[in-house]
């Protein structure tokens, strides 16, 4: 008898526990929560929301939908349990909503706040994102490209430069989001680029005479033969002023194709123009046209080809003319070329595409369905994420319409971006919260052309981005898990680099 | 009965022991002298310890100790450095982990059955090498590691005496590595040589599990290199190790050696005493003249200017031998003092460079985020002070000073969601979480133009800020030490009269005189400058002087010349100091 009361007791109490407290005062705000998710739609497979709620002493917040629910309690931390989160998820998909409802205490007064409301979205997002975490700016100190699965907290390294005798290394780049076509650049040190081909592992030196550099900014032709490169004599230079930090701008650039069956790098005289300065390319879906960004160059004939080193272009540049900024007054429009995969050859005419009125086009990403492009609008130049004024801008292929991507903007820059596979997702990177250090958001993009808003990728602790000093860099989703390990990676990276043929076409 | 009696008388007769106070009066006179030591004459490598880490009571400080070889040693060793801010507590925590090693090594040594008398000399080499090793940045936590190393050794020979001893063997291994790291080899070879001497070969196991282990972890490390798998917190790794540090790791290697191969090796207890004496007299000579005390120096000079003390960074340089860097010190704290245009010539003077070092070295970059603090150019100082982050490989997190310097770029600027999140960073420290910081400068308001050489940044600011007395002080030794006087001349034209000067300064006196000279000018150029008489009568008498030594280049009149002009800028010109130490690699463990 005494037993069964005291199950009836501990029955009574913990449905006493569950249920949503009565005594709580209502409040109109809502929560100062960070990060913030509120009215966000997110992927059905994306790691728990993790956030913390500022100004509460502690907190029990209920996670609804439809007909399920769990409870989460604690100070200010709000520490979602993983499987509970994944159910919940799995369960209300289709685009139902997911509310917060909290129910907060601070110096003995009660509260509740109205409820934050998720959009679970029947779209996943693609399992894994790739990015390259470096120090903010300047130079680089300890940098590595790591991966995340983003249905979980968990991250692996692809490759560190602790294990690349300190290097720079960028510009990590996949076929189709294909984690098994990728490649990779190692500078200085070790210098040459890693191509992971279907489980082959090469490195190759795709510097040649020709050329002004190695190749640079890649894109992967969609079946996987072809990468198309920018080579860029890039310089950089200090602002004094304005927490405009670094100015970085190509002196000289132009267009190149990597040929991965016949180690030959392609070059074409129509994208190698000595007035125009071509960059940033991008491939249609169908493979069949090469986007690519271009300027005319405002140099002096002959002058940037005059500089040596790294440090004596800032020299010259400085005494020739302390004031020269040459990139003030570049601004680069989208053009494309039509291009012949089984050929290998590219079309005799370049079109143009888009030439924004007072603004530089850089970073073009052209959605999965083709549709679309998003990319960056700034006021000059070829290297935007140091200007508040770079911003997001959708082109709508079919009606050439551009529009500022406003849900996705910031007053600071809103830079690198990535489609899904289902180009349902885009992840960017922008420096919102604090000007220097950018961080990954994702948005949803709806069937009407329309953003969601952006949330920051969920970490297991919701101060992770408060604390983190270093940048996340060319936020890329992939499909899987990249498959050469980082031992094998290490192994690679220190090898020599396998020279390329060189052909004119 | 008659026993039990006799028994009895024979304890009425022995007197009463009276423990001996000698050995730990002793004992306690030489740690309270070593802590005195170590927190009043080493005071500054302590801070200089503290200076460059931050310890952080977060979960996400923690995890980034865990993913490498010895990081939980790391992370203990930045949780006993944080308390180094104070010089007693910062002392005591110094000499216990040397007096750990000697006690340790002294049972190393009596494990290998050395010589009693010669054992308590020997216990005390590797303390005394690791002293001289003080100003290394990770020396605290390179001693724990070592301790871990010697303990895991007397360890793995109580195991082997036990019945538990093999299956304990792999667990034993494993956190010997995560603690102690590349410091396993150590034990690796103690085992060996006390297997060889005891004739042991199962022994052999437990050497060989040492060596293979961090091979192991090589799939578990993924983000350190080979070299560091087997060599973390160990010198080998380190930048630029002094060579008493690497003695210290040959030392505990090697002392036991001769006893373990040669187990009859015995020496009487005098033979023993004089060569234990001599070997601790040689190893202290040595110790003691291969310190070079300069990088004490600089980082004493370095903390008085971030505490903008500037009379205390004129008076750790008396004492410094010459080089870019204590030059820059020098000449910032003599403009911060104003001093500078008349007197920064009675300091040795080593070209430009000792104005504004070249930025060649990232160890440089805290030095010049220190120039550009003073001259208010906030870009320049975020830019150097990430730089200096950047620059320290061994601590792979932000300094104090950095954070604090970070801090104090986003307040400048303003951007205080920058401030937020340093504050944030900061709240979970012991001793920066409450530090109430505004910085001491005011930032320079130009329009913003693209940083070039330093000259032509100077010539920028004075652009926007006529009357910035740093500028133009220090644009003005730029072009003088430069001996470019016409530019000098400009910018002394362009500036001097907003500079507010109550008379001529007399290094200015000097190069008026000299371009007057120089040009043949005549006595109206002189009275437009309010050049005085006296300089223009002692530079009369210079000219005579070095004509006379031009003939006659005695070092008797060379010496002439140097007591009555050796403080003037003519001097400098004529005769410029080329015999400086413009290496910069000799002082790189300084940051």
């Amino acid at each position: 008898m005494k037993l069964k009361k005291i199950y009836i007791n501990l029955i009574f109490l913990l449905v006493a526990a569950c249920a949503a407290p009565s005594d709580y005062e209502s409040l109109q705000q809502t929560p100062d929560m960070f990060p913030d998710y509120a009215d966000v739609t997110v992927p059905c497979n994306i790691a728990p929301l993790n956030f913390r709620i500022n100004g509460i002493d502690r907190h029990r917040t209920w996670f609804v939908a439809g007909r399920d629910s769990f409870v989460v309690t604690g100070r200010s931390e709000v520490t979602i349990p993983l499987r509970k989160w994944k159910r919940l998820l799995a369960t209300h998909h289709n685009n139902e909503q997911l509310f917060m409802k909290i129910y907060a205490e601070k110096d003995g007064r009660r509260f509740r706040y109205p409820p934050v409301a998720v959009t679970i979205a029947p779209d996943s997002v693609d399992s894994y994102f790739v990015y390259r975490l470096v120090d903010p700016c300047y130079h680089w100190g300890h940098l590595g490209i790591y991966q995340r699965d983003l249905s979980s907290f968990a991250v692996t390294p692809v490759l560190t430069n602790s294990l690349t005798d300190g290097n720079c290394m960028n510009c990590h780049s996949f076929c189709q989001n294909n984690p098994r076509k990728m490649l990779l650049h190692l500078r200085a040190e070790n210098a040459g680029t890693l191509f992971v081909n279907n489980g082959k592992t090469t490195k190759v030196n795709t510097k040649v005479k020709n050329n002004v550099s190695a190749g640079v900014y890649p894109r992967w032709h969609p079946d996987g033969r072809y990468v198309a490169f920018s080579v860029n004599m890039t310089l950089q230079l200090f602002h004094s002023m304005n927490q405009r930090l670094i100015e970085v701008y190509d002196a000289e650039s132009d267009l190149v194709l990597y040929d991965t069956e016949t180690m030959t790098l392609l070059n074409f005289p129509l994208l190698r123009n000595p007035n125009m300065l071509e960059t940033f390319p991008e491939w249609s879906p169908d493979g069949h046209t090469l986007f690519f960004c271009n300027a005319s160059s405002l140099y002096e004939e002959g002058m940037p080809r005059q500089f040596g080193s790294y440090t004596k272009d800032i020299d010259r540049l400085t005494s020739v003319n302390p004031n020269m900024l040459p990139s003030f007054e570049v601004r680069y429009g989208l053009f494309s070329v039509s291009f012949d995969p089984d050929k290998g050859n590219i079309g005799s005419r370049i079109d143009t595409v888009l030439i924004a009125d007072g603004k530089s086009v850089s970073h073009p990403r052209i959605s999965p369905d083709g549709k679309y492009i998003l990319l960056n609008l700034s006021d000059f130049g070829t290297f935007p994420i140091w200007q508040e004024s770079n911003d997001l801008y959708l082109l709508d292929m079919q009606t050439r319409e551009l529009r500022a991507a406003d849900e996705l903007n910031s007053p600071r820059s809103d830079s690198y971006h990535c489609w899904t596979t289902n180009g349902r997702w885009v992840v960017f990177s922008s420096r919102r919260i604090d000007g220097i250090y950018t961080h990954p958001y994702i948005a949803y993009f709806d069937k009407n052309g329309r953003f969601g808003k952006p949330f920051i990728i969920p970490q297991k602790y919701s101060y992770y981005y408060e604390h983190l000093m270093r940048s996340f860099n060319i936020p890329e989703f992939v499909t899987g898990k990249i498959e050469p390990d980082i031992r094998t990676l290490e192994s690679v990276s220190h090898s020599a680099a396998q020279p390329v043929k060189e052909e004119t076409r | 009965m008659a026993d039990n009696r006799k028994k009895k008388k024979k304890q009425k007769r022995e007197p009463v022991r009276i423990p001996s106070l000698k050995w730990p009066l002793t004992g306690f006179l030489a740690v309270a002298a070593l802590v005195w030591y170590l927190a009043f004459n080493r005071h500054v490598m302590l801070l200089e310890q503290e200076q460059n880490q931050m310890f952080r009571f977060a979960t996400d400080y923690f995890y980034g100790f865990i993913g490498r070889p010895g990081g939980l040693t790391q992370y203990a060793a930045n949780f006993l450095v944080q308390f180094f801010c104070f010089p007693i507590i910062g002392g005591l925590i110094a000499t216990g982990l040397l007096l750990a090693i000697a006690l340790l090594f002294g049972k190393i040594l009596k494990q290998f059955e050395v010589n009693p008398a010669l054992r308590d000399f020997l216990a005390v080499i590797p303390s005394l090498l690791l002293m001289q090793s003080g100003r290394e940045l990770n020396i605290v936590a390179h001693e724990i590691a070592l301790i871990c190393a010697m303990g895991g050794f007397l360890l793995f020979t109580t195991l082997m005496a036990s019945r538990l001893r093999w299956w304990l063997l792999a667990p034993f291994i494993v956190v010997l590595y995560l603690t102690a790291a590349g410091n396993t080899l150590i034990t690796a070879v103690l085992i060996a040589l006390y297997a060889f001497r005891c004739r042991q070969s199962r022994w052999y196991a437990g050497a060989v599990a040492c060596v293979v282990t961090p091979f192991l972890f090589h799939r578990i490390f993924l983000t350190t290199p080979m070299r560091n798998i087997y060599l973390a917190l160990t010198p080998f790794v380190e930048l630029t190790p002094l060579l008493s540090w690497k003695a210290v790791w040959i030392a505990v290697a090697a002392l036991p050696a001769p006893v373990a191969i040669i187990p009859k090796l015995k020496t009487g207890p005098l033979a023993g005493c004089v060569f234990g004496v001599i070997l601790l007299c040689g190893v202290a000579v040595w110790d003691i003249f291969s310190y070079s005390r300069n990088a004490e120096l600089l980082n004493r000079m370095v903390f008085r200017a971030t505490a903008a003390d500037w009379q205390g960074v004129l008076n750790a340089g008396k004492r410094l031998d010459n080089s870019p860097y204590k030059c820059f010190y020098t000449n910032l704290a003599l403009q911060q003092t104003g001093q500078m245009p008349d007197s920064m010539f009675h300091y040795d003077q080593i070209g430009t460079e000792g104005l504004i070092p070249r930025n060649g070295n990232y160890y440089v970059s805290y030095i010049l985020s220190e120039f550009y603090y003073r001259l208010g150019m906030v870009n320049e100082i975020h830019h150097y002070t990430m730089d200096a982050i950047v620059s320290i490989d061994a601590l792979k997190e932000a300094s104090a000073r950095c954070f604090v310097r970070l801090k104090e770029c986003a307040m400048l600027w303003p951007n205080y969601d920058l401030v937020t999140k340093y504050e944030s960073l900061m709240s979970s420290t012991l001793f920066y979480r409450n530090r109430v910081q505004r910085p001491e400068i005011q930032p320079v308001i130009t329009e913003n133009f693209l940083l070039g050489r330093h000259e032509e940044m100077l010539e920028q600011v004075l652009k926007a800020c006529p009357t910035h007395k740093m500028a133009f002080e220090y644009l003005m030794a730029y072009y003088m030490i430069k001996l470019d006087y016409e530019n000098a001349k400009k910018c002394f034209d362009t500036y001097y009269a907003g500079m507010n000067y109550p008379q001529l300064p007399i290094h200015y006196a000097e190069f008026l005189t000299l371009y007057g000279h120089l040009n043949k000018l005549g006595a109206d150029f002189f009275a437009q400058y309010s050049v005085p008489r006296a300089v223009r009568e002692q530079f009369g008498i210079m000219d005579q002087l070095i004509t006379r030594f031009r003939r006659a280049a005695t070092e008797e009149n060379f010496k002439l010349l140097e007591s009555r002009f050796g403080k003037t800028y003519w001097f400098n010109v004529i005769f410029p100091l080329t015999d400086t130490k413009t290496d910069y690699e000799a002082e790189e463990n300084i940051y």
